[in-house]
Formats: structure tokens, C-alpha cells, sequence
């Protein structure tokens, strides 16, 4: 089901009646409901897929379990392993599996020994990636002992399933979200308005600024080698604005789900493209995979102690895995290492912890340094999305060769100019709008809270009739292919 | 709780009732504008992007194309009520082939809904609407979000003085004959045009084609059914079932004139792929409507039954 469909506008408000007046004596009930709703959201997309939830949530519920009666490292290694294989293995065979056969068979023919293998049809699963993540920091937190093993099957379910966050994140640690599901929760006037004024933002980056942008941007990569390079150029200026408002509307529209049902989520992006440098842009990006890395891999691979070689190491072994992450493509992978690039000189010159509070805090415009810096960063950052968005190397080499040929200095022309200018001032509002909000986890979050309430509703009113009248054509959530 | 509830109530009906205002608005925008054709343009052109692609309406002067892409002959029907409203319109010629009529109710599919009802939702009566509500109900409410859309552009047209369009000549420029005759030869889907596996008669293209034929008789109106150029592979091809519609016209509508150009002889570069004219193709195919006249165009291609 999606965020932005009918069939979510009537899911979501019968869920938060059932939770709140039918199921609300009994934490258990609500929790069952969490697990049957989340279920049902799931089995609209492919029922059959369940399947595997349930499978997963089984494995780590139980080894969970185990886990908390064996004291024997060896012993609780096994089970930490199994978790592992079971997880990443799934993960492997329904995202990697084509991905690592095509490049086997690539790599034996350029030995001269050709092989003869057929790949699979397979279909991803929505959502694996996330989940798999989920349920994996719950097996490594209980393994550490920083996590007490659940005994409460239905709240690991709700936990592995919960539909705000199921499909495309934000990742939750079992640290912060399973503990939710065991205490009581309470109906919170302002929570649940944060979170209505939440999702309508989402719903805004999503349906206006994401999916307009994504039209044009499709347009260009898609008939690249026709266009001239300053074409290609607002190409991947248009993609840019797509992924972003894309994913952190998709959080957005999550955390603020989760809030009416009195959970919190952690915020899953910051403001990213007002960051100074690269450094920053990855501590306001993705927030939640991109501390997952750090936590369950940078952090046990030495993180940024010990030499240069193990600092170079480390960091290329995060960007690259995240990239990978991203799907079965050598383009991920190619964008993980440019961004390993940009992050390493602030590294190794230690200036990678430089610019770590709000730009321009307390200011109404960044100071010309801030604002030089803010376009290098957002500069640096379109181009790494060329990697992202292309079909494969070749066509990002040769996307980019186009830019950096004479005629980037031509005026762009392409099929639907006029739906793109009238982006561009959409996404210039949306840009205003989110500088002004840069201090608070979404950027309405305090606009309007002090007006009366005709204009706050008229503000709210606004927005919505934007997103009906500006609602670009419905697409997918580019995160749900990962 | 009660103050959220009280309050989302409250918002939602707010907003409700600004839709339903923008909805009406837009109903009695389009109620009270006229579609204005100029007196000497008598024959009125309607259809889906067969017609919308061959005729072109200003060679053929004393016409005027209002065909649009996939229309079925619902959307068709409400523009004729419409356009017969303020206009003196003496014949229509309506697209006419195999796939109009063996058509397994596409016209109720939820994108094909979205696409028109925000267009056409003004220019239906109480029936109208009860038939696409029957058939598919969840894609018509789906469907009124953008019609506020549709009504800012439609009022600033209005204020500009500008027509508002229900359909109008195509000139196609594009070729892919080529790639559709290979595609075809392998089985394979082509694009702007789909090869239905049955061929099933839509009962709903029927319960509108006789609304038109009825309308036509009681506005004293003459029809004629016309099966603008189609290449040979496709009337060749058994699954886009020419003999059954022939014997569907000969069973059903024997009485109205049925003009086939289906056959009419046009070299390739005439066709922009197996069911449209291009430039070329509709230059010639209107002036041979312009030159020759209906009259003679019927003793020479109307169809006679077996």
C-alpha cells in the first residue's frame, strides 16, 4: 500500500480508531492489532511475501530467546551466525543472486572460460533490505547484551512489521522501538497534530516536489544521449530534488503515521542538501542506515582509530557497503566510493566533525562562506547522484562526458520545459520553506503552531490543495526498489 | 481525544465542503460555456485517436475533429449531447473498427477513469454518471481529487477568453511502422495500440454507440460509421478479428451508412504505425473526404451486407 493513495487515506484513520477506541484496555490487543494492520498493509503490495516476514521474525525471535538462556561464547556465536546467514542470506538470493551470477559468468569468459548459467526471474520483496536491518541490530543488540531477549512474540512481530516504518524505513533499533511496544500507550493531543502536520509535509515532498521532478528527471536520463549537457545537467538537478523528496517524505510520512499511535521514531533526515560539506551531508542523510553502518560495521572494523591505511580502509568499506545496499548494480557501488572520496580528505584532515550544528543558527541567510560551501557540498552531491540514477557506468560515464562537453553552455531544451519551470518554482518555495524550518525535525513543524486557528488552518489548507493541484503523476517510492 | 476527533471533524469537513464548492464551480463553468464551431463547419468528427489522427480538420473545412485518444463511445456521446447543445451540426462520422467494439471494458479501468472523468464530469447527466458509478465506483472517487486542477485551468481560460478543448485533430509525427511489424510478426506487445486475447463484444461500447445512433435519429443527424485506414498485417491478423466485426455491423447496424477505408490503398510512409495516419497519411486521407464528398465516398466504400 502506499503512502500517497486512497486506499491509505481509508486504511490509516479505521487503524487509528480500532487502536484507540475498539483495542485501547489492552496493550496486547493493541499490539496484535499493530501486527494485523501492518500485515494487511504489506499483503496489499504481494501477500505471498508474508511469508518471509513472518519466517524472519520466527528466526530472530528464537534465537533471541536462545540467546538469552546460553552463557557459552562459542555457543552464542553459533546463534549470532545463524541469524545472520538466515537474514543476509535472504537478502542475498532475492537482491544479489542475479547481480553475482552475471558478474561470475563476465568474469570466467574474460578468463576465456565461458560458463553457461541462466539467471532467475526473481521478484524483491518491498521492503527487505529495511527489515532485514531491523531484525539483525534486535540478534546483534540481544548478542552484546545490550538489548534484553523479548519474550513478547506479538511485540517482536509489531516490532519486525510496523507498518509506518516496514517498507522503506526509517530502520529502527530494537533499542529504541521495541520497549515502545511494551509499555502503555497514551493518546497525546500535540503528538498526533506534530504528526498530522508531519505527514501532510511528506506528503507534499513527496507528491509535488518528488514526483513532478521525477517526470523530468526520467525524461532526461532516459533520452540522455539526445540532450545537450546543460540539459543533462538540471537532469540530475531535477533527480536530486526527486530522491530527496522522495525518501525523507516517505520518513516523513512514517514518523508522523507513528506518532498518532504514540511512537516515536528517530528522525531519518536533516536537512542534508544545506550541509557545509560531505561530512555533514552524511550525518543528515539516511540518518538511521547511515548510523547502522557506523554501529554494526565501521565501528566493529576499527572505525577511525588506528593508522591512515585502517582509516582509508574503513571508510571505503562502509560507502561502498552502503552503496551496496542500495541495490544490485555496479552504479551503487560506484556512487558508495565517490562519496568515500569526498569523505576522506575531511577525515584524514580531521575537519570531518567541523560543521555539526544548524547552518546559520538564528540567522535568516547563511554568510557568503556558508553559502559557498553549501553549494560546493549540494554540487559534489548532484554529481554522486549521476552514479545513482543511471542504468548502468557507461551511460553515468557517458552522461557526464555530455556535461562536461561545449554544450553545457547551450540553453536547455527538452520535452516538457513548461511542467519543469513550473517545478523549479515549486521546489524554490519548498526550498525557502525548508530553510526556514531548518532547526526542527521537519520543516513545518513550528510554522503556523502560534497563528489563530483560521490561519493555521487555512496554512494547512493550502498545502493540501498544493499537493492536489501540483500532484505530479503517481510513482512508486524510489526506496521501495531497495 | 475528543478535542482531536472534534477537531479532525471539523477540518475534514471544511475541507469537504471547499471541494464540493470548487466541484460545482467547475460543473457550472463548463454547463454555461459553449463549445463554439463556426457555422460552416456541419460534420462532426468523434472517435479515439484513429479518427483523431486521419482527419484533419482544416483541409477538410466543412468539418470539425473533436476525436480524442482512446475515446470510448461514452466520452463521445457527451460531447455530441454538448456540442449539439448550441450547434447546427448535420453529420457525424464516427470512428469505427474492431477494436471499439471488442473492447473488454477498458473504459472502466482506474487510470482510464482518472484521465477523463475530471475532463468530462460536467458534460454528464444523472444516467451517465449512474453507469461509470455501477461499473467502477472507487476509480470515479479516485478520480475527483484533480478536477480541482482542472477547474483553475479551466477558469483561466475562461477569463482569457481561451476554448476550452474536448479533442482536436492530431498531426502524428512519428513513424514506427517498422517496429510494429516486427512486433506483431513475434507476438510481441505493441505500443499505442493493444491485441486483445478474445475477442469479447463490450456490452457497454454497444449500450453507447445506440445512444448515439438514437440521439443522431431524433436530432435528425447523419451518422456514419467510419473505419479510417488500417494496415494489412493488422486486418490480416485473426486476433484483431475483422470478420466478426463485419458480421457484428451486418447483424446489428445494417441501416446506418458504414464507410470502410480500412482497405483503402496507402503506401507506408502514409501510416505512423499499424492503426495511425501521420502527416502524410491524414493529408491525403482528408483531402480525398474534401474532394470526393460523402456522397460519392458512399457509393464507393460503403459496405454492403453479405
Amino acid at each position: 500500500m502506499l503512502f500517497n493513495s486512497i486506499d491509505f487515506a481509508i486504511f490509516l484513520p479505521i487503524v487509528f480508531l480500532l487502536y484507540w477506541f475498539v483495542t485501547n484496555k489492552s496493550l496486547k490487543l493493541q499490539n496484535l492489532l499493530i501486527v494485523v494492520a501492518s500485515y494487511l498493509f504489506y499483503g496489499w503490495w504481494d501477500w505471498r511475501f508474508l511469508s518471509l516476514i513472518l519466517f524472519s521474525t520466527l528466526v530472530d525471535y528464537y534465537i533471541g530467546v536462545r540467546l538469552a538462556k546460553e552463557e557459552i561464547t562459542s555457543k552464542r556465536k553459533v546463534l549470532l551466525w545463524i541469524s545472520i546467514l538466515i537474514n543476509l542470506g535472504f537478502l542475498g538470493f532475492f537482491k544479489y543472486y542475479n547481480f553475482f551470477l552475471d558478474n561470475f559468468i563476465t568474469a570466467f569468459s574474460f578468463f576465456g572460460t565461458p560458463i553457461n548459467a541462466q539467471g532467475l526471474n526473481i521478484i524483491l520483496p518491498v521492503g527487505i533490505s529495511f527489515y532485514t536491518f531491523q531484525t539483525l541490530s534486535y540478534t546483534i543488540d540481544v548478542y552484546k547484551k545490550k538489548l534484553e531477549p523479548t519474550k513478547d512474540f506479538i511485540a517482536f512481530t509489531a516490532f519486525v512489521s510496523f507498518f509506518p516504518q516496514l517498507v522503506a524505513g526509517p530502520i529502527e533499533r530494537a533499542t529504541n522501538l521495541l520497549p515502545q511496544f511494551y509499555k502503555k500507550r497514551n493518546f497525546d493531543y500535540s503528538k498526533a497534530v506534530v504528526g498530522l502536520r508531519q505527514i501532510l509535509w511528506g506528503l507534499f515532498k513527496k507528491v509535488v516536489i518528488a514526483d513532478n521532478s521525477a517526470q523530468i528527471a526520467n525524461e532526461i536520463f532516459n533520452n540522455s544521449a539526445g540532450y545537450s549537457g546543460s540539459t543533462l545537467v538540471l537532469g540530475a538537478i531535477f533527480f536530486t530534488f526527486q530522491i530527496y523528496g522522495d525518501f525523507s517524505g516517505y520518513s516523513d510520512i512514517a514518523i508522523g503515521t507513528s506518532r498518532l499511535f504514540d511512537f516515536n521514531l528517530k528522525q531519518n533526515f536533516a536537512f542534508p542538501y544545506f550541509s557545509r560539506d560531505i561530512a555533514e551531508f552524511w550525518r543528515r542523510w539516511h540518518i538511521s542506515l547511515s548510523t547502522w553502518f557506523r554501529d554494526y560495521l565501521y565501528i566493529p572494523l576499527g572505525g577511525s582509530r588506528g593508522g591512515t591505511w585502517m582509516k582509508v580502509r574503513n571508510t571505503f568499506a562502509i560507502f561502498i557497503v552502503s552503496g551496496f545496499w542500495h541495490g544490485a548494480n555496479w552504479t551503487f557501488i560506484f556512487w558508495g566510493g565517490l562519496n568515500a572520496l569526498y569523505f576522506l580528505p575531511l577525515l584524514l584532515l580531521k575537519k570531518n566533525r567541523v560543521n555539526t550544528d544548524t547552518v546559520a543558527r538564528g540567522k535568516h541567510l547563511p554568510s557568503f562562506k556558508e553559502f559557498y560551501q553549501i553549494g560546493i557540498t549540494f554540487s559534489l552531491t548532484v554529481l554522486a547522484w549521476i552514479f545513482f540514477r543511471a542504468e548502468n557506468i557507461e551511460h553515468a560515464l557517458s552522461y557526464l562526458s555530455t556535461i562536461l562537453s561545449k554544450s553545457i553552455f547551450s540553453i536547455p531544451h527538452f520535452l516538457g520545459m513548461r511542467m519543469a519551470l513550473t517545478t523549479l518554482i515549486l521546489i524554490s518555495i519548498f526550498i525557502v520553506v525548508e530553510w526556514l524550518g531548518r532547526d526542527e525535525q521537519f520543516a513545518i513543524e513550528n510554522i503556523s503552531v502560534k497563528w489563530g486557528k483560521p490561519y493555521r488552518w487555512t496554512f494547512y489548507l493550502i498545502i493540501i490543495f498544493l499537493i492536489i493541484i501540483f500532484g505530479g503523476k503517481q510513482q512508486e517510492f524510489i526506496y521501495f526498489q531497495f | 481525544m475528543k478535542k482531536f476527533i472534534s477537531n479532525s471533524t471539523c477540518f475534514i469537513l471544511i475541507f469537504i465542503t471547499l471541494f464540493l464548492l470548487v466541484i460545482s464551480y467547475n460543473f457550472f463553468l463548463i454547463k454555461t460555456t459553449n463549445v463554439d464551431i463556426a457555422v460552416s463547419k456541419k460534420i462532426l468528427i468523434l472517435g479515439d485517436s484513429n479518427s483523431e489522427c486521419a482527419i484533419n480538420d482544416s483541409i477538410y473545412k466543412s468539418s470539425i475533429n473533436l476525436s480524442a485518444s482512446a475515446d470510448s463511445y461514452f466520452y463521445s456521446y457527451l460531447k455530441l449531447k454538448k456540442v449539439m447543445n448550441t450547434n447546427e451540426i448535420d453529420t457525424l462520422l464516427l470512428s469505427f473498427s474492431p477494436h471499439n467494439i471488442f473492447n473488454n471494458g477498458g473504459q472502466f479501468n482506474d487510470s482510464y477513469i482518472y484521465s477523463r472523468f475530471k475532463v468530462y464530469y460536467p458534460l454528464m447527466d444523472e444516467n451517465d454518471f449512474r453507469f461509470l458509478i455501477k461499473n467502477n465506483p472507487f476509480a470515479v472517487f479516485k478520480s475527483t481529487p484533480p478536477i480541482i486542477k482542472v477547474t483553475l485551468e479551466n477558469s483561466v481560460k475562461v477569463i482569457l477568453n481561451k476554448p476550452i478543448h474536448y479533442g482536436k485533430f492530431n498531426l502524428l509525427n512519428r513513424n514506427i511502422l517498422i517496429e510494429v511489424q516486427e512486433k506483431l510478426k513475434n507476438g510481441k506487445k505493441l505500443p499505442f495500440f493493444e491485441i486483445l486475447e478474445k475477442l469479447i463484444i463490450s456490452k457497454h461500447e454497444i449500450e453507447y454507440l445506440n445512444k448515439i445512433v438514437s440521439f443522431c435519429k431524433k436530432e435528425k443527424i447523419k451518422l456514419f460509421l467510419v473505419n479510417t485506414p488500417k494496415r494489412k498485417e493488422l486486418l490480416e491478423y485473426p486476433k484483431y478479428g475483422v470478420m466478426e466485426f463485419n458480421k457484428f455491423y451486418d447483424l446489428n447496424y445494417s441501416d446506418i451508412v458504414y464507410l470502410d477505408f480500412s482497405q483503402l490503398k496507402m503506401s507506408n510512409d502514409f501510416y505512423g504505425d499499424f492503426v495511425h495516419l501521420n502527416m502524410k497519411g491524414s493529408t491525403y486521407f482528408s483531402n480525398l473526404l474534401k474532394n470526393e464528398g460523402l456522397a460519392k465516398l458512399t457509393r464507393k466504400y460503403k459496405r454492403t451486407v453479405e
